[in-house]
Order: C-alpha cells, then sequence, then structure tokens
C-alpha cells in the first residue's frame, strides 16, 4: 500500500507540474521545442530520461537476471558513444537546421516533402511500437505493487502520460523529466549498498553471485552459454553484444526520441556537453544496476518473470523509504519515455504529416489544438494495443530501435556530410532498411533461424546502404539542398563564445577522470571479488 | 581474462571517448580562431 500511495503521490506532481506549465505555452516553438532555452542539466535529463524506460529497468533487468549482467554491460561500452557520436555528427548539425522535428530537417535538407512524410511514417510506426512496450512495461509494475489490474494499471499509466504531455508539450516533458532523472538515478545509486547488504554484505554478495550452482557462468564476461542457454557459444554472445551495442549506439546518435533533444538546447555548447554527461550517467546507471542484479540472484534465483527482478529487490530487499524511491524511480522512467515518445508522435502527425499532406500552413493556435488532439488520439490507439498485445517489454523495445538504426542511420549521417546523396538516394534508403528489418523480423516469426552475423538489423543496414549509394545515381542535387547544407556545416558564433568555450573545455577531462573512476569501481565491486571467488 | 579486459574496457571507453572529445573541442576552437582571422581580413579589406 504504501509503494502505490508513494506512486501516485509522484503521478500527481508530474501531473501538476504539466498542468502549471501549460500555461505558459504561448505558441508552437514553445510546445515543441520548449522554445530552445533548454540548459545543459536539463537536456541531459531528457536524453537519459527518455533513453532509460521499463526497458531498462524490467526488461534488461531481467535479461541480466538470467545471467547476462557483464554481457549487458559489454553492449553498453558500444552504446554509450552514441552520445558523443550523435552530438558530434549529427546533433548540433540537427540543432542548427531550426526545425521543430526531426522530418522536418530531412524534409527540408532534401527539398522534399515526400522524405519528410516517410521519415514522419518511420517515426510514428517505430516509436508507437515502443510507446506500447515502455506502457506495458509500467503497467506490469504498477499493477504488481498496487494489486490492481493489468488493465487498471494500463488506464491509470496512459491517463497521466497523456495528461502532462498533452497540455504542456516540449516545456512540461523537459521539467518532468529532469526531475524524473534524479529520481531513478538515486534509486539506482542507493540501492547498490543496501542489496549488496542483504545478500550478505561486500564482497561476500559477489562472491556467491560469482559461485551461484543455479548460474554457474552467471558473473564471466559471456553469462551462461551451451545448448540450453540462450546464448550459443561465448564468442556468439560476445558478437550479438557488440552487434546490438553498435545498434544502440546509432539508436542513441540518430533516433528521434534522441536526436530531437538538442533541438530544445540553449547552444552548441549546451548540446555537446549535455551528451557528455548523458554519456557519463549512462555508464554509471548501468554499472550500479547490473552489479545490484547479480546480488539479488543470490537472494531469490526463481523470480518469475525474470523482468519483475528489480521491483522484487526494491520490495524485499531494501528499507521500506528506498523501496518507495526505487519504485517510483522505475515509473518515473517508464514515464519520461512515454511522455517523450508521445510528444514526438504527436509532432509528428501535425507538422509533418497534416500539415504537409494538406499543403497548408496552420497558425499557430491551429497547430496547437491540432497537437493535442492527434496525442490523445494515439495514445487511446496504443492504450488499446497495450490491452490486445501481452507484454514483451525487451524485445518489441529493442525491435522498434534496429528499426531507426537501419532506415535513419546511413542517412542522417550523409545528410550531413556527402555532397553526393539524392533525394532519390536518401528515400530509397530509408524505405529500404526499414523494410529489411521488418524482412529480417518475419524470417524469425516464421521460425527461420538466423546467425548473430546477419541479424535483422544487419540486412536492413546493408540494404539501406546499397540503396543510399544506388539511388543517389539518380537525381539532381538543387542549390537549395546545396544552401541548407552549406548553412548546417557553419558553426554559429555565441556572442559569449568565448566563456562558453573555456567550460566546454573542460568536458573531455570530465570524461577522461570518470573513465578512471569507474575502472577503480569495476575493480573494486566486480574484478576483485571475482578473483575470490575462483 | 576476459573478466579484466572488460574491467579495464568499461571504464575504459569513457577515457577513450574523452581523448575523441578533445580533438573535437580542439578542432571546434580553430574554426572559430580561423573565422575569426577571415572576418578581420574582409574587414581590413573594406
Amino acid at each position: 500500500m504504501i509503494y502505490t500511495i508513494g506512486v501516485i503521490c509522484s503521478f500527481l506532481i508530474y501531473v501538476l507540474i504539466g498542468i502549471v506549465l501549460s500555461r505558459r505555452v504561448k505558441n508552437s516553438e514553445e510546445y515543441y521545442v520548449s522554445g530552445r532555452n533548454g540548459s545543459t542539466l536539463m537536456i541531459t535529463g531528457m536524453l537519459v530520461a527518455s533513453f532509460l524506460s521499463t526497458v531498462s529497468f524490467m526488461g534488461e533487468a531481467g535479461f541480466s537476471y538470467e545471467g547476462y549482467p557483464i554481457l549487458l554491460l559489454i553492449l553498453v561500452i558500444f552504446n554509450a558513444t552514441g552520445y558523443v557520436i550523435g552530438v558530434f555528427f549529427f546533433g548540433r548539425y540537427l540543432r542548427r537546421s531550426k526545425s521543430l522535428t526531426v522530418p522536418e530537417y530531412f524534409g527540408n535538407r532534401f527539398q522534399s516533402n515526400k522524405i519528410r512524410i516517410v521519415t514522419a511514417i518511420t517515426t510514428i510506426f517505430g516509436i508507437s511500437a515502443y510507446l506500447v512496450a515502455v506502457t506495458q512495461g509500467a503497467a506490469v509494475l504498477l499493477s504488481e505493487i498496487s494489486g490492481v489490474s493489468y488493465i487498471v494499471a494500463l488506464l491509470i499509466m496512459w491517463l497521466v502520460y497523456t495528461s502532462f504531455t498533452t497540455l504542456s508539450g516540449a516545456k512540461g516533458v523537459m521539467v518532468n523529466d529532469t526531475i524524473m532523472f534524479f529520481i531513478f538515478s538515486l534509486a539506482t545509486y542507493i540501492s547498490l549498498p543496501y542489496i549488496i547488504q542483504s545478500a550478505g554484505g561486500f564482497p561476500e554478495a559477489i562472491v556467491k553471485a560469482a559461485t551461484n550452482p543455479e548460474r554457474p557462468d552467471l558473473l564471466s564476461w559471456h553469462g551462461i552459454t551451451g545448448p540450453n542457454a540462450y546464448m550459443g557459444e561465448p564468442w556468439e554472445a560476445l558478437l550479438w553484444a557488440i552487434i546490438m551495442g553498435l545498434v544502440w549506439s546509432a539508436v542513441i546518435a540518430i533516433s528521434p526520441w534522441q536526436s530531437s533533444r538538442y533541438l530544445m538546447a540553449k547552444n552548441e555548447h549546451v548540446a555537446i556537453r549535455s551528451g557528455i554527461w548523458a554519456t557519463i550517467s549512462i555508464i554509471t546507471i548501468y554499472l550500479f544496476l547490473h552489479l545490484s542484479i547479480s546480488a539479488v540472484t543470490t537472494l531469490k534465483g526463481d523470480i518469475a518473470p525474470t523482468e519483475k527482478v528489480f521491483i522484487w529487490a526494491a520490495m524485499n530487499a531494501t528499507p521500506q523509504w528506498l523501496g518507495i524511491i526505487i519504485v517510483s524511480g522505475i515509473m518515473a522512467a517508464a514515464l519520461s519515455s512515454c511522455a517523450s515518445f508521445l510528444q514526438l508522435i504527436g509532432s509528428s502527425i501535425t507538422r509533418d504529416i497534416m500539415e504537409q499532406s494538406r499543403n497548408k500552413t496552420y497558425s499557430d493556435k491551429q497547430l496547437l489544438r491540432a497537437s493535442r488532439m492527434s496525442m490523445i488520439v494515439v495514445s487511446i490507439i496504443i492504450l488499446l494495443i497495450g490491452i490486445w498485445q501481452p507484454p514483451s517489454v525487451m524485445w518489441i523495445g529493442y525491435f522498434a530501435a534496429t528499426l531507426f538504426a537501419a532506415s535513419w542511420g546511413p542517412v542522417a549521417f550523409a545528410s550531413v556530410f556527402s555532397k553526393n546523396v539524392t533525394e532519390t538516394g536518401a528515400f530509397w534508403s530509408i524505405i529500404m532498411g526499414f523494410s529489411g528489418v521488418v524482412f529480417g523480423e518475419l524470417l524469425v516469426t516464421f521460425g527461420i533461424e538466423l546467425p548473430v552475423y546477419f541479424n535483422p538489423v544487419i540486412i536492413g543496414v546493408i540494404l539501406s546502404l546499397i540503396a543510399l549509394y544506388a539511388g543517389s545515381k539518380f537525381g539532381e542535387i538543387s542549390i537549395e539542398e546545396r544552401n541548407f547544407q552549406t548553412h548546417i556545416l557553419k558553426r554559429p558564433i555565441e556572442p559569449n563564445e568565448k566563456e562558453e568555450m573555456v567550460i566546454t573545455r573542460r568536458y573531455p577531462g570530465y570524461l577522461m577522470i570518470s573513465g578512471v573512476v569507474i575502472i577503480m569501481l569495476t575493480f573494486i565491486f566486480y574484478y576483485w571479488p571475482l578473483t575470490l571467488a575462483m | 581474462m576476459g573478466e579484466l579486459i572488460f574491467c579495464f574496457g568499461y571504464g575504459g571507453s569513457l577515457i577513450v571517448l574523452g581523448l575523441i572529445t578533445k580533438v573535437f573541442v580542439g578542432k571546434m576552437e580553430k574554426d572559430i580562431a580561423t573565422e575569426e582571422t577571415e572576418t578581420m581580413d574582409e574587414k581590413v579589406g573594406m
């Protein structure tokens, strides 16, 4: 009961913030990109909050509990690079375009409504799938802690995120995401010592996890492998982690729910600093989370479904006050992603599809009304799918993410740096990347086993690259396209450029110092206990 | 052995990213200096 009260209180705060901030939304720029005045803290909060969701705290936590905590952390080594790659190779150029949505950027870059609409459709399809997965995960959690049925939990979740997102748009999402970022970060960091204490103290808890006969190889670099395990051979496990890590890196770099956050940054320095803080946050949060999960395996080995492992730990292996923070933190991670996803879908439907297909420009007032209406309609459809479709938190999320990596990845980077890519090449690259992933997933659904190096996303990326190259042999690049590209390649100089640069210059040092601290933490909390277990 | 490599690789990835970022930030500074020189030259030319 106490957990339910804690969660409901946090829900009320988010909705209240949405109501208060909705009064400050005066025009579409404030609704879509929060007036482009986001600080480093807020953009970092949004980047991390929209990335971490129930996929991380439930889906991936469950996968880790099944026997792959270190393999998942190997995946994170590659995926976290996406923030630095993303901000330097795509995000800052996207910001310079002053677009309100990412499909608008693609449309303007290639001077093509067709490309704008196709990127908007992939945004709506891919993010909707992700939104379903995250909402379902949150509903499973709410139902578990409150005792209400799954359907009622789904309805409560829907009501909360739809209300504050629809009312306040990006403005409310930005403030709420930052608060949520603090809650779930705090929950993850503080939970580790308590969970380890419950599991027998340090280093015994990690030693026990490493020698647990129920899960041999749990803490080895490759996790549990063999004929009956999810991963066949250690090299296959490693290859899977590298491939998925690179895919997630691309997702972080170019996906609409990550790259669009840079559109809200006050200036380019803020975008770069946020990308760096987000990298450090992701690496640290994942390390703490998966060390905690490893310790939980020694407390209870039969949590089912495994997606509930962190929730079980919150309610059984930590003091009640911390349990409330953890449960509220997981809900916060879910809500923040749902809000960002819904806001992006609503913006794309109104601005990139309705306006473009009708070939008319809405006034600010019409745009705000249409955006709110489309968000409500989409959220109802998501709710119905959530009721009809059985929950599968991690794998639907992974499928949606791979869609963007394959269909947008090559075009996104080429749109900034290539002087040869044409509208035709970009269009077919998106279509073929998307189709490649769907085709690969269909093969898997029909029982055809694909080798790990021929993952559906690899099929999609290869097809996308071929289509980009071959398609760019057709069509011509207009002067407007060249001018747009020249414009985004020119770096804007801020009025206080020297002061901004002094601050930004310190950031590579922050990354390196964090790296040294993380090596020390990994060594103390993972490698040293492991040597004791050998 | 793999566990030890992971131990250094996990935090080490941040050190590598730090070095990469240092190069990018250094390039940004150079770009500004070049642009400022160009602007000065244009003004002198006028």
